[in-house]
């Protein structure tokens, strides 16, 4: 990783609600830039626009007026169904409160990224199944024995490296962590906040959105929003 | 994803609220039995008319007069169809090339101390073949299936000759048990018998029939017959006029329409018909041909297939309405399921597909429970139909696709709703 290539780009992101007869400016222009292999901090009080712009970063919706460049593509030009498919494809995401789904097995709530992906149509050679897959990712987050368990039978730090083998089944290039240990005691918080270390030790690429400073120091930096924009 | 992976989804997902799931079938089920049983009815009804009605030749119109009831009795409304009439037919309507004639009246016979009341039927040289051809009755002990004649009908003596009717002999055949309880046995060919004090020679005895419908033979009584020639009968033998019934043979099946219009100029003038206010023709007589019946029979079968159909939409839009809403609830309760799935790379199609295959299921589970169903109500639906239900094998596959094209329908809005959720939204649900 000598020469840093860019995973996301965003120039002047700006994102208005309508809310009743006010608007509301979320994101008020932001520029950001984060490198492949980075493991970065993304911190603001509610309100900052933190949120907005996570889901902005995962194609969960488009900006108002600026450019989002992943990984060199304009994704503010893209059909919702591109989007599905990068999300599907190029991003992995954590989620505070885990949502796993349920219904079903820890094994088959980490292949369920691959699930979505169109069978064959690349015409590629024939990858390994999909519950293949998700075995290696369980075993990578150390839960290969509890693949058969579904989410009720397991603790909560459990169910957020389930959730973590989920987001990197697919191989992304960008994995979003949102509050990933907003609902976990300090100790497992540490594990997962480990595992997320040992996993930017790897190469990948981690942004990690959070209100809590000493979640934030564990990455590699920080960066600031407030009022809808970054601070220099 | 693959289409087996989206039927495990949505089976899991039936599988999930099994009391729920069961009750929303019930509409569909019930939709689907009534269209099977409905169907098997008017299959029934219909199997049972074309049955009926086999001893109506394609050539042939019958003639009978019009009654109505007074009292409780019925009353010719007019004139009655006289031997006359049938004879005076054939040179006054070309297109029919022959009639036969029947005549029913009671009377007292007598042969020696005995006299019994009885009903004296006036018939041609070719009732003994139509009988045959009738197929109600069969000798008794006859075996299923075996060909029936002439000469097995008869256990003694001969059936007329053409020209003992042509002439009005006086000759008669006798049932088995009207044989039986004038002669107590003794051999009656040859015999003379009295009727309204003219004397009748008997020169025949049928052999003991049954019906072959074995429900009919408490009632029927084949047996307790005297047949008499038509000419003899209307002759000289009743004291009142009696009821003429008339079948007549078309020379072309083609013009039959043409052959009724010919016989019904006949018989107005003969009975000097006249044309009411309206301009219709006052008739005191029928002319039914197999086609009529069965065209009555199909309209018929027709309003009640409506009927029927009407019913079977309206138990189908209950149960379709059912599974909008149980879909509905669905997705209302697993919207953060949907946003996950849509986080993860779920396309709005994706999310259509498996919530429509959740109520296509749900609706074919239903559909294959109401053939089920149906199909064993059958039995219940012909004991309330004389005995009249079958069941249609076209409406097993009929009733599937319903029950399919249901499901779909009424689960398409609730998918579309699911699809279109924001999944930021769906995400932060609870």
């Amino acid at each position: 990783m000598n020469d840093p290539r860019p995973v996301i780009e965003t120039q002047k992101l700006t994102k208005t609600y309508r809310m009743g007869a006010t608007d509301v400016f979320a994101l008020r222009g932001v520029d950001m830039r984060i490198n492949a292999g980075d493991f970065v901090a993304l911190m603001g009080a509610s309100g900052s626009g933190k949120s907005t712009m996570m889901h902005l970063l995962g194609c969960l919706d488009t900006p108002t007026t600026g450019r989002y460049l992943l990984e060199g593509r304009d994704v503010g030009s893209l059909s919702a169904q591109e989007r599905a498919r990068l999300r599907n494809q190029r991003i992995g995401f954590v989620f505070q409160t885990f949502n796993l789904l349920p219904r079903l097995t820890a094994l088959d709530n980490v292949a369920l990224p691959l699930l979505y992906r169109a069978a064959g149509k690349q015409g590629n050679a024939e990858p390994a199944s999909p519950r293949k897959r998700a075995l290696v990712a369980l075993e990578r987050v150390g839960l290969a024995e509890r693949a058969g368990h579904r989410p009720t039978q397991l603790s909560g730090g459990q169910r957020q490296r389930v959730a973590i083998a989920r987001a990197l089944v697919g191989d992304p290039a960008l994995i979003l962590a949102d509050e990933p240990t907003g609902n976990l005691d300090s100790s497992t918080g540490g594990d997962i906040m480990r595992l997320l270390a040992e996993l930017h030790a790897e190469g990948r690429t981690l942004l990690l959105v959070t209100h809590d400073r000493a979640v934030a120091d564990q990455a590699e930096y920080t960066l600031h929003m407030r009022d809808g924009r970054l601070l220099p | 994803m693959t289409f087996l992976n989206v039927l495990r989804t949505a089976l899991s997902g039936i599988a999930a609220n099994k009391l729920r799931t069961g009750l929303t079938m019930l509409g569909i089920i019930i939709g689907v039995a009534s269209v099977i049983a409905t169907l098997a009815l008017g299959n029934g009804a219909r199997a049972a008319v074309e049955n009926s009605f086999r001893f109506l030749g394609s050539d042939q119109i019958q003639v009978s007069g019009q009654f109505a009831v007074e009292d409780g009795e019925p009353k010719p409304a007019g004139k009655l169809l006289s031997y006359e009439d049938g004879l005076t037919l054939t040179d006054a309507a070309p297109l029919i090339d022959r009639v036969e004639m029947t005549v029913r009246g009671s009377g007292k016979v007598r042969h020696g101390q005995t006299t019994l009341d009885m009903t004296f039927t006036g018939v041609d040289a070719g009732a003994l073949t139509s009988m045959i051809a009738d197929g109600k009755v069969q000798p008794v002990g006859w075996p299923a299936g075996a060909l029936l004649t002439s000469e097995a009908f008869l256990a003694r003596g001969r059936f007329f000759s053409h020209s003992e009717v042509a002439a009005g002999a006086q000759v008669c055949v006798l049932g088995y048990r009207t044989a039986d309880d004038l002669f107590l046995g003794d051999d009656p060919i040859g015999q003379t018998v009295w009727i309204n004090r003219k004397p009748c020679e008997v020169i025949g005895v049928i052999a003991e029939l049954e019906t072959v419908d074995e429900q009919e033979r408490t009632r029927a009584k084949p047996n307790d017959a005297f047949y008499l020639p038509v000419s003899t009968a209307v002759q000289s033998l009743f004291e009142n006029e009696p009821w003429v019934e008339i079948t007549a043979h078309v020379t072309d099946e083609a013009r039959m329409d043409e052959a009724k219009t010919q016989i019904a100029a006949h018989l107005r003038t003969r009975h000097g018909i006249e044309q009411g206010s309206d301009g219709k023709w006052l008739d005191d007589f029928r002319l039914t041909t197999k086609k009529d019946i069965l065209g009555v029979q199909q309209d018929a079968a027709r309003t009640f297939s409506v009927l029927l159909t009407a019913l079977a939409v309206v138990s189908l839009v209950v149960g379709g309405f059912g599974i909008m809403n149980v879909m509905l609830v669905s997705v209302t309760e697993r919207t953060r399921e949907i946003g996950v799935r849509m986080a993860v790379g779920a396309r709005q199609q994706d999310v259509v597909l498996q919530f429509l295959l959740e109520a296509a299921l749900l609706s074919l589970a239903g559909g294959l429970v109401g053939i089920l169903v149906g199909i064993l109500s059958i039995p219940l639906a012909a004991s309330l139909n004389a005995g009249l239900a079958l069941l249609d094998p076209a409406s097993i596959p009929v009733a599937l696709l319903v029950a399919l094209a249901t499901g779909i329908i009424f689960g398409l809005y609730p998918a579309l709703r699911a699809a279109r959720l924001d999944p930021i939204e769906a995400l932060r649900y609870e």
